[in-house]
């Protein structure tokens, strides 16, 4: 695998990106950020496959496998992480406005207040 | 035979499935999930006993060969891991039933439920480090979703830190995974085992040993990762929380036995000695923490990290006795922590609060609740001849003969302040007379909860009575996960000419 400097720079930067959004105190950005996390990640993953020039890889033929080719292998890896990144993201995005719902604010100011977890009477437990 | 070993995770999904189809939370439905979680218990049983006796059992999916396709590998810790899962499922889903009447229950309580118990029993079976992922996200997503399922104003705001850690956690995992690929050229665990034995010495391996160390730390709840869990535990109903205390950062922990024993090199010491002191710090913070709460499960949330400091210091001493205390200390600690979470549902069934100022007088009026709280309470603290004693007193013993009394005097200070904590329990919610202005009932409903309870409390006891039993098990499961040539021999024994090649 010959060195992938420009992937390399592109995955940090947008690591460094997404955690500057997370960071953040409002629910916009903190899920920007998050999105742009895993595909931070999923390109961390691509890298991997490798430069088409690279080594020589599994495939049917014997031929085949003569030819230059990337690693099919991290390109399923990052189907699967898609898949799952999006699920993740639909439930943070509806978490997200769940909270803006109860506290009526979209903001994490004063999320951290330790508040009373209050009382589950006889009657409100069921 | 092999084949089987699908059944612990289709079992939930199809039990999953089922309670989806019958979206009305009934009678019917409760029996159906109970004799399905009921029939995993039994089937996980008879596969440790299967397992020991006749060695692991190896599925590959889809009948590839191993560097290609994924496996399933059953010995005899995922063995223990599927028993404990599933009897701690079917103790809390069976609470959950004692205290929701069915027309109160949420419908989709249940189906998420199974859907995580599918994701964790996929979490111990696999020999993929990919799949572990997958299985975790599976898990993962479900715990979300549940976690926030039933929660009201005050308390969804408390999931935002269990999911932005754990969604930082799986992007982690993701790239930690790549790494690995890059490295290895596989992510079978077989192979990897193999391929990094001829890696020792070279910094990559330790990168890619305290990159996967991290990932796992957060599952865990290790020092200085732990703090989503005491602000998230708490505000679940408690059969839900129960489910989640007992297994979810176990699932942790075993990943981190099977990692650091069978799959990475035994050489990485300064790894394992890392381990040793963040556990080390895991038990004090965890229990300090403990300390200073005034409420029944927020007290038992901080006790989930300071117990999985125990567990980790015996990862991190890494002898094969030690490894055998790691594994004992599992089994004794979920079946413990999730009867005090059951428990601590109790208080707060009858006295409305399980906030310690407003509580009291249920030893009278409940003495089975208190004497199954007290039971577990001592072995948390370690008081023999409870199971808890045992775990600690083997760890202490391993501590002692590497020489490591720093470490020792950590869990030792750990375990003191562990039985005072719990004492705050004992006094202010059983042993003091009631408040004044309120009346304590015990319902039908909190007899059913409490002898759940107490069943889990009687299965305690066994293990604490018949520790040799237990640490037989241990012991060999231990064996098994430290014994690296077997456990690439056992997967690699399927390869040549009984499989599809690409």
């Amino acid at each position: 695998m010959t060195a992938q400097l420009d992937t390399a720079v592109l995955v940090a930067v947008l690591t460094a990106g997404s955690i500057y959004l997370c960071l953040s105190r409002r629910f916009l950005r903190m899920l920007f950020g998050f999105l742009l996390l895993s595909n931070a990640a999923n390109v961390a993953v691509l890298a991997v496959s490798g430069d088409p020039t690279g080594k020589a890889t599994a495939t049917v033929s014997a031929e085949a496998s003569q030819v230059a080719a990337v690693d099919p292998l991290p390109q399923a890896l990052i189907l699967t992480a898609i898949v799952i990144g999006f699920s993740v993201a639909a439930y943070l995005t509806v978490l997200l406005y769940r909270i803006y719902v109860d506290t009526g604010a979209a903001t994490t100011t004063g999320l951290e207040r330790d508040d009373d977890l209050g009382d589950v009477g006889e009657e409100a437990a069921g | 035979m092999s084949s089987l070993l699908g059944l612990p995770i289709l079992a939930p999904l199809a039990t999953a499935l089922f309670a989806l189809l019958a979206p009305r939370p009934s009678v019917g439905r409760r029996v159906g999930v109970s004799i399905a979680l009921a029939g995993m218990l039994g089937f996980a049983l008879w596969l440790v006993g299967y397992v020991q006796a006749n060695g692991p059992i190896v599925l590959s999916m889809g009948g590839w060969v191993v560097p290609y396709g994924i496996v399933l590998v059953a010995d005899t810790l995922a063995g223990i891991m599927l028993c404990l899962s599933s009897l701690t499922a079917l103790a809390c889903v069976l609470h959950g039933f004692a205290e929701t009447p069915p027309e109160k229950e949420d419908p989709l309580r249940l189906p998420l439920l199974l859907l995580l118990l599918a994701g964790i029993h996929l979490s111990f079976l696999t020999g993929d480090l990919f799949n572990l992922f997958v299985a975790f996200e599976v898990f993962l997503l479900a715990s979300y979703a549940l976690m926030t399922l039933e929660a009201d104003r005050r308390r969804s705001r408390r999931a935002l830190p269990y999911v932005t850690i754990n969604l930082l956690g799986s992007a982690l995992f993701l790239c930690t995974c790549a790494f690995a690929y890059s490295l290895f050229g596989t992510l079978n665990f077989a192979e990897i085992a193999v391929r990094s034995t001829a890696m020792v010495g070279d910094v990559r391996l330790d990168l890619l040993g305290l990159l996967l160390l991290l990932v796992f730390a957060i599952k865990a709840g290790l020092f200085p990762l732990y703090y989503w869990l005491p602000v998230s535990y708490p505000a679940m109903p408690s059969s839900i929380a129960a489910f989640y205390a007992g297994m979810l950062t176990k699932v942790g922990v075993y990943v981190l036995i099977r990692i650091f024993g069978t799959v990475l090199p035994p050489d990485l010491s300064w790894l394992h000695t890392a381990i040793a002191w963040a556990a080390a710090l895991t038990m004090v913070i965890g229990v300090l923490g403990a300390v200073a709460q005034s409420r029944v499960q927020s007290i038992l949330s901080y006790h989930i990290v300071s117990q999985v400091g125990y567990m980790a210091l015996a990862i991190g001493l890494f002898s094969r006795f030690a490894f055998a205390a790691a594994i004992f200390y599992v089994i004794h600690h979920i079946v413990v922590k999730a009867t005090l979470f059951l428990v601590g549902g109790v208080v707060m069934r009858v006295q409305g609060t399980d906030h310690l100022d407003r509580t009291g007088g249920l030893w009278k009026l409940a003495p089975a609740l208190g004497l199954a709280f007290l039971l577990q309470a001592l072995s948390l603290a370690g008081i023999p001849p409870l199971s808890g004693f045992w775990g600690k007193y083997m760890i202490v013993k391993e501590g002692l003969s590497q020489g490591e009394w720093v470490l020792v005097a950590f869990s030792l200070v750990a375990s003191i302040l562990t039985l005072l904590s719990m004492l705050k329990i004992w006094f202010g919610a059983f042993w003091k007379a009631a408040p004044k202005d309120a009346a304590p009932v015990l319902s039908r409903s909190s007899r059913g909860m409490t002898a759940v309870a107490g069943a889990l409390t009687l299965i305690s006891l066994c293990i604490g009575l018949g520790a040799g039993h237990f640490l037989g098990i241990a012991e060999h499961a231990a064996h098994e996960t430290l014994d690296r040539t077997a456990y690439v021999r056992t997967v690699q024994a399927l390869q040549p000419d009984q499989g599809k090649q690409p």
